[in-house]
């Protein structure tokens, strides 16, 4: 087969596979070799469907041995089948890297013959890397569920991250959709990982006190630790059951990123959603804003859905909900509110919360003042106290509601409304059923949501 | 450096347009104690026909260095930072702005820095902001092409990052011989194996592929058209993080840059 075909097919079928940023190592070039990381990595292009393309995203292979039953390259599905060699895919990666295609590799596989067989050639083109071209830049890769702690290892020391998918929000759903995996063979590589990259940095670390001359300095574990995945509206599990397992990643495996990703449908299958279905954005939306509430904002999963809230609000983020939820911490003083207060305020990210730290050292912040800092007032105003205002913002509920609706809900078509639980602290909230146009459905939410309030 | 009683004078300073001209025009209005009406670089059109007198301010190496250090005597290394990162940018009437922020570090020292909310300061950081923007997505947007000569990109770029993108490819590329020519300024970043890189005025440099590189690049673009997810089409987030204007040097959009 051709090459050009080859990728064709090979990067088609990687294409599910949501993370492809190049972020978490920082490395100068190496004279002799070629390549570097940036710890905030880089975005070399962005694909028509938006999203960030930052390495070269390819499986080694796509004639799989499992069968799940949500994938497009189960062994019972009726696609072209390919594989790369290794000399093959070292050489097409560092062709695309010289010219600044990419920032380096994102190397996934279907399950090849076994888990370690697909280990071992997921390793033996990383070595190729390393070694005889002696590529320095950024390397993803992903661990096969079942494989074995050497296999691990041998990857783990190639590749700046390393990810485990977890495929689907709980147990059960994996039962029912992946026969050839289990809870343990994936919770197990992941927590090899964890521990690996924790003893590796710990050793650097002790040997960097030490005084170690760099060149002496052993080879890093995934030093970019690792990340996962899972696919969201495939299987019934609700937002708060995926936002508290989330938090448990982030906290008990210490991972990186967790990546959401709306299912598309790619089989005829009675126990998933049929094909035409689209895909649920408006929802994967709102679940990568909880995701960064808890990694920016200091939320955790309890306060971004409370235990009688089990789905997102279609029509407010979920800081927005928040904050309607809690208005008894409201207002805050901007000229005197911790930096952890300052990021409740709807419409302050990090970035904006930061630079009123360091501006009102300086002087009183008024209304001007924080425009002029950059920080967005369509929400926050409700919400603040600054000099010039007193301390009753002073608005109606309606008002404040309208503000916070999120305009961007609709962009994502009106049908996604109906993907949300519609019940909100006792009231019900319309669902794309229950209005004639998007128009009537943002009136009646408002109303609901003012009402509440 | 003697800073009280400037006073704004009828007369406009012309220099060579080089950070170190622009510091001698600092150091001038220091020196003769007045604020100039307006500050112009040699190759800026506006203020070709002035009705104000003219004085043509000397590159002279001693005093920039002196104004130079001084700045960051006085307002610290990051005051200094970010006067020579907006000085890259195209921001409006920018030399005159940047001197009155420099006279104004004199002046209050480093928490000139904090005022994030003044006017001045504010504009300023917003310029920086945009040079440091247009920078990192330059370290992802220069595509090379292979020709006889090495590895050849054009980038058409608003501001002249040039600068602020050398040592990041000179290191990625160390072994590699490399030219990113920046059509904008007339400008290009030129590296040589084993050797420090440079920056020159230059000439539209010869593109001409390989062979091998008409098959790289084939390849390059058969894989973006198979990457996007048809079902989340979304045309609008593609422009807002890789805006169009960049669409024309690089390999896998050059051709829907020309269809539209």
């Amino acid at each position: 087969m051709d090459l050009l075909d080859k990728l064709a097919i090979l990067a088609d079928s990687a294409k599910y596979d949501v993370a492809c940023t190049s972020s978490g190592s920082n490395r100068p070039g190496k004279p002799g070799g070629i390549g570097s990381a940036v710890s905030a990595g880089i975005c070399h292009t962005f694909a028509s469907d938006g999203r960030c393309v930052s390495l070269l995203k390819v499986l080694l292979g796509n004639a799989c041995a499992y069968d799940c039953r949500y994938c497009a390259n189960r062994r019972s599905a009726d696609v072209p089948r390919a594989a790369f060699t290794p000399e093959e895919l070292a050489e097409l990666t560092i062709s695309f890297y010289r010219r600044n295609y990419i920032e380096g590799l994102f190397l996934s596989s279907a399950v090849l013959r076994s888990p370690d067989y697909t280990m071992e050639r997921m390793i033996s083109v990383l070595s190729i890397l390393r070694g005889q071209y002696r590529f320095n830049g950024y390397i993803h890769a992903k661990a096969i569920p079942g494989a074995s702690p050497e296999a691990i290892r041998g990857l783990g020391m190639l590749a700046d991250r390393m990810s485990v998918n977890i495929e689907l929000p709980s147990e059960s759903s994996l039962n029912l959709l992946a026969p050839d995996k289990s809870r343990a063979s994936i919770l197990r590589p992941m927590s090899l990982i964890t521990r690996g990259t924790e003893r590796s940095y710990l050793e650097t670390k002790s040997l960097s006190l030490a005084r170690t001359p760099p060149q002496a300095m052993p080879q890093r574990f995934a030093p970019a630790g690792q990340s996962t995945q899972m696919i969201i509206g495939a299987t019934p599990e609700t937002d708060r059951a995926i936002v508290r397992l989330a938090s448990g990643l982030y906290h008990r495996y210490r991972l990186r990123r967790v990546f959401y990703s709306a299912y598309v449908p790619v089989s005829d299958d009675s126990a998933l959603p049929a094909p035409n279905t689209p895909p649920p954005l408006l929802r994967e939306h709102r679940l990568y804003q909880a995701d960064f509430l808890m990694r920016f904002y200091g939320f955790d999963a309890e306060e971004i859905l409370p235990e009688d809230s089990p789905s997102l609000n279609a029509y407010l983020d979920p800081k927005c909900s928040w904050a309607l939820r809690n208005p008894e911490r409201f207002p805050v003083d901007v000229n005197r509110a911790e930096l952890s207060e300052l990021l409740r305020v709807p419409g302050v990210g990090p970035k904006s919360a930061e630079r009123i730290m360091t501006a009102r050292r300086q002087t009183r912040l008024t209304i001007d003042d924080l425009r002029r800092l950059g920080v967005v007032l369509k929400r926050a105003r409700y919400f603040i106290q600054t000099a010039d205002t007193g301390r009753s913002p002073r608005i109606s509920r309606e008002d404040t509601v309208r503000a916070l609706l999120d305009h961007n809900a609709g962009r994502f078509g009106f049908e996604q409304l109906s993907l949300f639980d519609t019940m909100d602290r006792g009231n019900r909230l319309p669902g794309a059923m229950d209005a004639p146009t998007l128009r009537d459905a943002v009136e009646e939410a408002v109303a609901c949501l003012a009402s509440a309030l | 450096m003697p800073g009280v009683g400037a006073v704004t004078a009828e007369v406009s300073y012309r220099y060579d347009g080089s950070l170190a001209g622009f510091y001698c025009c600092v150091y001038d209005s220091y020196a003769r104690r007045e604020i100039p009406a307006a500050i112009s670089a040699d190759d800026a059109e506006e203020g070709q026909i002035s009705l104000i007198p003219e004085r043509w301010v000397e590159v002279n190496v001693g005093r920039a260095t002196r104004a130079r250090e001084g700045l960051a005597l006085k307002g610290g290394a990051r005051s200094r930072e970010l006067l020579e990162h907006v000085f890259l940018s195209r921001v409006e009437r920018r030399e005159t702005a940047l001197l009155a922020f420099a006279r104004r570090v004199f002046e209050e020292g480093p928490s000139i820095l904090e005022r994030l909310a003044d006017p001045l300061v504010a504009r300023l950081l917003k310029a920086e902001k945009g040079v440091l923007g247009e920078a990192h997505l330059l370290t992802g947007f220069v595509r090379f092409t292979q020709t006889d000569a090495g590895l050849v990109s054009t980038i058409g770029p608003k501001n002249f990052a040039l600068p602020l993108i050398a040592h990041h490819f000179a290191d990625r590329f160390s072994g590699e011989a490399f030219l990113i020519f920046d059509k904008t300024h007339g400008a290009a970043l030129v590296h040589e194996p084993g050797k420090p890189w440079a920056i020159a005025r230059m000439e539209p440099p010869d593109e001409r592929p390989t062979e091998e590189e008409t098959r790289v690049q084939a390849l390059w673009r058969r894989f973006y058209n198979t990457i996007g997810i048809a079902e989340r089409y979304n045309p609008v987030c593609r422009r807002t993080h890789m805006p169009m204007r960049y669409w024309p040097y690089m390999t896998e959009t050059r051709e829907h840059a020309r269809a539209d």
